[in-house]
């Protein structure tokens, strides 16, 4: 087990139970492990339905039905012990993890914020419930935050709905900051904004990730983000992780088809030339086919493909794949 | 620009207010909004970020919304001002496809119920077995054929397919305008491409112009022809999609440009440069002289008092005082 480990997802199988014409079970994340360092941006990219978000709530331990792990924990290396999440209960993963050693930052704000309540009181709810201070020290320490992260000051007085949209996210993630969490799992954090509040709210993040050292696990389907931001990629289909690189290898020699196809599609800026889509449409996941989730669409399909599911190898340095194509058969 | 008997659509001084709240302030969603389009077939982006008033420009094109201000001339007809007859006319020639498709399809109605309806009510064709063909050509189009969606209801189909299946219903009437609303966003990247390919082609077979209303320069850069940047309600700058993306004008359209964040790892480091941000949108909406001033990094006191009018600059048109001196 590395030094440097952040978290340690091993072999997680989790997804929805639905009771829609008899039960069905939707398998949203199908065996994943992945590692995640500290003071490393990491990644997470896929369409929508490819588990993504399931994934991060798991991470987090927020299990609500119909979300449920059948296998695989999440051991969170702290610094005298090492907490299992999935084990804790809610109540302990309250006290012990939530907001303290892990923040999540939602896709949108408003979730976070209560609409009756003014920022300033707000952050000073958040703070005294984790950090054990006084009001009044809570509310200069929240002041004097908000002037460090380069956020106007006279929207402390301000509720929420009054803010844009982009200021709310801005805030929203100035909260998840303000007890300086080891890991931050940030969901979808700049979708809904237009893109220079986009950048805005990337940069934040990205600048209280390098003041912190902290870890950001970044979950969004925008890959040209994952470009800007992330350290390391990984990329979903169907449930599964099929690939595992540096953004620099995964952007300039990806490996797995998919990611090859996706990449492909994307329009860019200044560049007309005629690009196709991927054939087909991503599975249903309360019955994904058999052998890799890909073969259905992947140009490259083998025999093999249809009957056994492909296992993540390393294909080069710190570049993992799933695919028969680099693993042999 | 365009000789005048040769315009499609012209949108004139249009402005459309709206109150925000009960006893809210009044404010100018739509100000003097100017577009323009030939009657040369040609795609055309209305870019912005959300709140821009691109979607109420739409909504005014399609007479959902009545504007305070200003008029939309239709092949030189004034839309607000149709005759019965000419309605249905409107409604044949101008078409609409929206952001989400599955809010578009009644989900307990059959999808093949709405291409006889289209068919029967717009197109005016009455034999079942015309209106098969008809509807077998417009799919065709799309890559489907009328097995595929015959028995079929909308959960049935991917948003993908039936976003084709959408552009396929509006290709029934042979319209000559397609207002496309956020068309792709909420389709998977897998699939947008193909629906864009889609509005390419039929562009060139069926000459039909599209009105693309999008927050994506990228995507949009692909398939238009020119770009008109929307802000806060205003037009702040439009022209030929190259000369917008590739040479812009004004400050904010520069701004959007830097902004966008690629798949190009070596521009990481420029986007991470600090940038100025808006802070309350209210008072940007009813602020009385340019829209951008309190994020441009070149406002004089004059912006602040007096919105710029309109300036050919090259071949595009910009509102911006920078280019007054």
């Amino acid at each position: 087990m590395s030094q440097d480990a952040a978290l340690i997802i091993n072999n997680i199988f989790g997804g929805y139970f639905v009771k829609y014409n008899g039960s069905k079970y939707v398998d949203a994340v199908n065996d994943v492990s992945l590692l995640i360092r500290r003071n490393e941006i990491f990644g997470i990219a896929g369409e929508s339905g490819c588990g993504k978000s399931t994934l991060l709530k798991i991470i987090y331990g927020y299990l609500r039905p119909p979300l449920i792990v059948k296998q695989g924990s999440v051991i969170l290396p702290l610094k005298d012990e090492k907490v299992s999440i999935l084990s804790l209960s809610e109540e302990e993963r309250r006290r012990k993890v939530w907001w303290k050693v892990i923040s999540w930052i939602p896709q949108n704000s408003m979730n976070v914020l209560n609409p009756t309540m003014r920022i300033k009181d707000n952050f000073v709810e958040i703070m005294r419930a984790h950090m054990n201070i006084a009001k009044k020290e809570a509310m200069e320490m929240a002041i004097d935050y908000l002037h460090k992260t380069g956020l106007p000051k006279d929207v402390i007085n301000a509720f929420p709905h009054q803010l844009s949209g982009g200021m709310r996210q801005r805030l929203v993630i100035a909260l998840a900051l303000i007890t300086k969490p080891q890991i931050i799992l940030a969901d979808e954090p700049s979708t809904a904004l237009d893109v220079v509040m986009q950048r805005g709210v990337l940069q934040l993040l990205a600048n209280s990730q390098r003041t912190l050292r902290n870890t950001i696990v970044m979950v969004t389907h925008d890959l040209a983000i994952h470009a800007m931001l992330c350290d390391r990629v990984a990329i979903m289909y169907a449930g599964k992780i099929v690939e595992i690189a540096t953004s620099k290898e995964l952007f300039e020699d990806p490996l797995h088809p998919y990611t090859q196809m996706l990449l492909a599609s994307l329009p860019r800026l200044g560049d007309k030339e005629l690009r196709q889509g991927i054939r087909g449409s991503p599975p249903d996941l309360s019955a994904p086919p058999k052998g890799c989730r890909f073969h259905p669409r992947c140009t490259y399909m083998k025999e093999i493909c249809k009957s056994e599911p492909p296992l993540l190898v390393e294909a080069d340095k710190e570049h993992f794949v799933s695919c028969y194509l680099y693993s042999g058969v | 620009m365009i000789e005048r008997s040769k315009i499609l659509l012209e949108v004139k001084d249009l402005v459309k207010k709206f109150r925000y709240g009960l006893f809210g302030f009044e404010f100018k969603a739509l100000d003097k909004v100017n577009l323009k389009l030939g009657e040369e077939p040609s795609i055309c982006t209305l870019a912005g970020e959300s709140g821009s008033g691109k979607s109420t420009l739409a909504k005014v094109i399609l007479r959902v919304y009545k504007p305070e201000e200003g008029i939309v001339l239709y092949r030189g007809k004034n839309i607000y001002e149709l005759k019965k007859s000419e309605v249905k006319w409107f409604r044949k020639e101008v078409q609409a496809i929206f952001q989400d498709p599955f809010a578009s399809f009644n989900p307990m109605r059959k999808i093949y119920s709405y291409f006889q309806e289209t068919a029967k009510s717009l197109a005016d064709i009455k034999e079942e077995a015309e209106i098969n063909k008809v509807v077998d050509d417009v799919l065709a189009e799309v890559g489907l054929r009328i097995s595929d969606i015959k028995e079929k209801y909308p959960h049935e189909l991917s948003g993908g397919e039936l976003q084709r299946v959408a552009i396929a219903r509006a290709l029934l009437t042979k319209p000559r305008l397609m207002i496309a609303d956020e068309p792709v966003s909420m389709l998977d990247a897998s699939f947008r491409v193909s629906v864009l390919n889609i509005f390419k082609q039929v562009k060139e077979e069926y000459n039909i112009s599209f009105l693309y209303i999008t927050h994506d320069l990228a995507t949009s850069y692909y398939i238009s022809d020119y770009i008109a940047i929307l802000y806060r309600g205003t037009i702040l700058e439009r022209g030929p999609i190259d000369e917008v993306l590739k040479r812009p004008l004004h400050p904010y359209t520069k701004m959007l440009l830097e902004s966008l964040p690629t798949l190009d790892l070596r521009k990481r480091e420029y986007y991470m440069h600090p940038i100025r941000l808006s802070q309350i949108e209210e008072k940007e909406f009813l602020a009385t002289g340019c829209k951008f001033v309190s994020r441009c990094p070149y406002a004089e006191e004059k912006c602040k008092l007096q919105a710029p009018p309109d300036k050919i600059v090259n071949n595009s048109i910009v509102r911006c005082w920078l280019y007054h001196k």
